[in-house]
């Protein structure tokens, strides 16, 4: 059961230690960045939000983030990692986005709701006792950008799982904020039969750019349930539920 | 004696074509003052509220009592209270300002504002309206005297006939001529049973009066009078009631004013000594938050309903549900996330957003709104 450091950029050789919980495991197997400043348990809150994003709820393309997006030149750190990934199904529609998708679903004669292609999205990790302050919300979302690149952030590496597609078994990069740069793999595959919104030289969605920022706050209770909310950075109606 | 409130009814003031300009009605003169009482913000005139909620979209809450509905508190009339946050906002941007009320009354009435001979003028009138509305009440109660007797006869007729139909009675039922119609307050009553005639009445009666129709009305009056006890010993027709010019001094009833202006001068006078000027009205923390929503067009209600501190509508409230749910914070200060958590459920299962926000730096707002993701 030795607990060596994984060597920076080849595939897993952690032995698997079977007395660890599936869980476990991944935390051990997913070490931070030299040069990432956060503590160890934001790394492992993080860790355990981007695991129960991934097989819980199918999440894909899950990259963990230490440094501001590139984008922000005025944000000097993040307070905490964030996460970045793709949520199998569209999460969020603004109701304004809802009535044009549907006023051009009757132009063109269709009926029903059309495939809406899923965006990537933030994820914040916390825990449930934790206590926020506006600032610190106000940080958070200055540090990132609307959108999340798609080649910032290191990816997760998960041994034993069964892998989805487009989440190749890769390690974390060594700087969060680097190009991909050692990554083997040219890109992530696409996904059959959608079409990334910020993806192949797509122009990113007018209702991404032009609404306020969001992300998703995901709160770990003691439980180890983790439920998410959408912060949106200004004022937002409610959407229709 | 129920104290009788009289209010003076105004006409409504004249619809302005200019339905989409912002100038204030006519009938309200800029500044309007806002009445402190209590440390309460009230507002007394129906101009002024409709005014403040139309260019100023400023709701507040009604809280008087509706005299046609007084056992419930669903719906309620002026006056207006104003939330602090409602007041200082409108001071600021010098629409309104500050009276404070008892001060402004002691002054008015007592100081310097009316001489012994404007006093004695005031209360006179007062006491002629508590004298009409004395004799108004009266009257009522007479008349609805009289509808309860002729109906309590009706029905006693009525039973009447059926036993003497029952019984073979041979006495013919005319119509009811026989019942003079100034006895009775409405002629009405008798249609129904127009062919029931008094003789009838007289003949299996008990209380047979064969009398005229003075001494019908009044001898039945007296009767009841005498088994209630009431308080009138000397039986009095409504007729005569109506001509009663002096009306005795236990039937005055007290009037309490619900304006002030008749006695005071709606306009201050120039010459008095101005009342102090009130410091701002103190506000919460989340004053900022109020304000920058309240620059963004939406009406805000208090928000005790949901547990929040605001209630957020995109337009009038009276056309919309609201949109969100309301905290103030400060910039630095620490919450719960389980509050956030509760409030973003909270909301999301009434349909609403919840919305908290605070001053990042002087005079920058900056609100963030949560609401469950769906996962």
């Amino acid at each position: 059961m030795s607990t060596s450091t994984t060597p920076r950029n080849s595939s897993s050789s952690t032995p698997e230690d079977p007395t660890l919980s599936g869980l476990h495991q991944f935390i051990q197997d997913n070490r931070p960045p030299r040069d990432a400043t956060h503590e160890a348990h934001a790394h492992k809150l993080a860790l355990q939000v981007a695991h129960n994003l991934r097989f819980q709820h199918g999440w894909t393309e899950i990259r963990l983030h230490y440094h501001p997006s590139r984008q922000q030149a005025t944000a000097h750190s993040l307070p905490r990692p964030v996460i970045s990934g793709l949520p199998p199904q569209r999460l969020y529609m603004h109701s304004d986005e809802q009535i044009e998708v549907l006023q051009r679903q009757r132009e063109q004669g269709k009926a029903g709701w059309p495939e809406v292609a899923p965006e990537r999205e933030w994820v914040v990790p916390s825990q449930l006792q934790e206590s926020w302050t506006l600032r610190r919300f106000g940080e958070v979302f200055d540090a990132l950008s609307a959108v999340p690149a798609e080649k910032e952030g290191g990816r997760l590496h998960c041994a034993n799982a069964i892998q989805l597609d487009g989440d190749e078994g890769l390690e974390i990069t060594g700087n969060g904020s680097g190009s991909g740069a050692g990554s083997p793999s040219n890109g992530t595959p696409e996904r059959e039969g959608t079409v990334t919104s910020n993806g192949n030289g797509h122009a990113p969605n007018k209702w991404r750019t032009g609404q306020p920022k969001r992300v998703l706050l995901a709160t770990l209770d003691d439980d180890s349930t983790v439920v998410y909310y959408i912060v949106h950075d200004g004022i937002v109606k409610p959407r229709q539920n | 004696m129920p104290n009788v409130l009289f209010s003076t009814i105004r006409r409504p003031p004249p619809k302005s074509d200019d339905m989409s300009g912002s100038k204030p009605s006519s009938a309200v003169s800029a500044p309007v003052p806002i009445y402190l009482v209590a440390h309460r913000y009230m507002l007394y005139d129906i101009d002024t509220v409709l005014a403040l909620r139309r260019d100023h979209h400023i709701i507040g809450t009604l809280i008087g009592t509706l005299p046609q509905s007084p056992q419930q508190n669903v719906f309620c009339g002026l006056p207006l209270e104003l939330m602090p946050e409602e007041a200082r906002l409108l001071v600021e941007e010098g629409v309104a300002y500050v009276v404070d009320d008892v001060q402004a009354h002691k002054q008015g009435f007592l100081d310097r504002g009316l001489s012994g001979e404007e006093r004695k003028m005031y209360v006179n009138a007062l006491q002629r309206q508590g004298a009409d509305a004395g004799r108004v009440t009266r009257i009522r109660a007479a008349e609805r005297k009289e509808r309860g007797l002729a109906q309590q006869r009706q029905k006693q007729a009525r039973k009447d006939l059926n036993k003497s139909t029952i019984e073979g009675a041979d006495t013919q039922t005319e119509d009811g001529d026989e019942i003079p119609s100034n006895t009775l307050a409405d002629p009405t009553c008798t249609t129904e049973t127009g062919s029931v005639s008094t003789e009838t009445d007289k003949t299996v009666n008990e209380e047979d009066d064969a009398q005229g129709h003075d001494s019908l009305f009044t001898s039945r009056e007296d009767s009841i009078s005498a088994r209630e006890g009431s308080r009138s010993a000397t039986p009095v027709s409504v007729r005569s009631l109506r001509h009663k010019l002096t009306v005795p001094d236990d039937e005055i009833q007290p009037i309490t004013p619900t304006t002030s202006y008749p006695p005071l001068p709606q306009h201050p006078n120039k010459d008095a000594p101005p009342l102090p000027t009130l410091p701002l009205p103190t506000v919460p923390t989340s004053y900022p938050l109020f304000k920058f929503l309240h620059s963004r067009g939406y009406f805000l209600a208090p928000g005790l309903r949901f547990g929040c501190q605001y209630m957020a509508y995109p337009g009038d409230p009276l056309r919309y549900h609201s949109h969100f749910l309301c905290n103030g914070l400060d910039w630095d200060q620490d919450f719960d996330l389980m509050e956030l958590v509760g409030g973003g459920r909270l909301g999301t299962g009434v349909k609403k957003g919840f919305l908290i926000g605070g001053e990042e730096q002087e005079g920058k707002p900056r609100a963030f709104c949560v609401e469950w993701s769906g996962m």
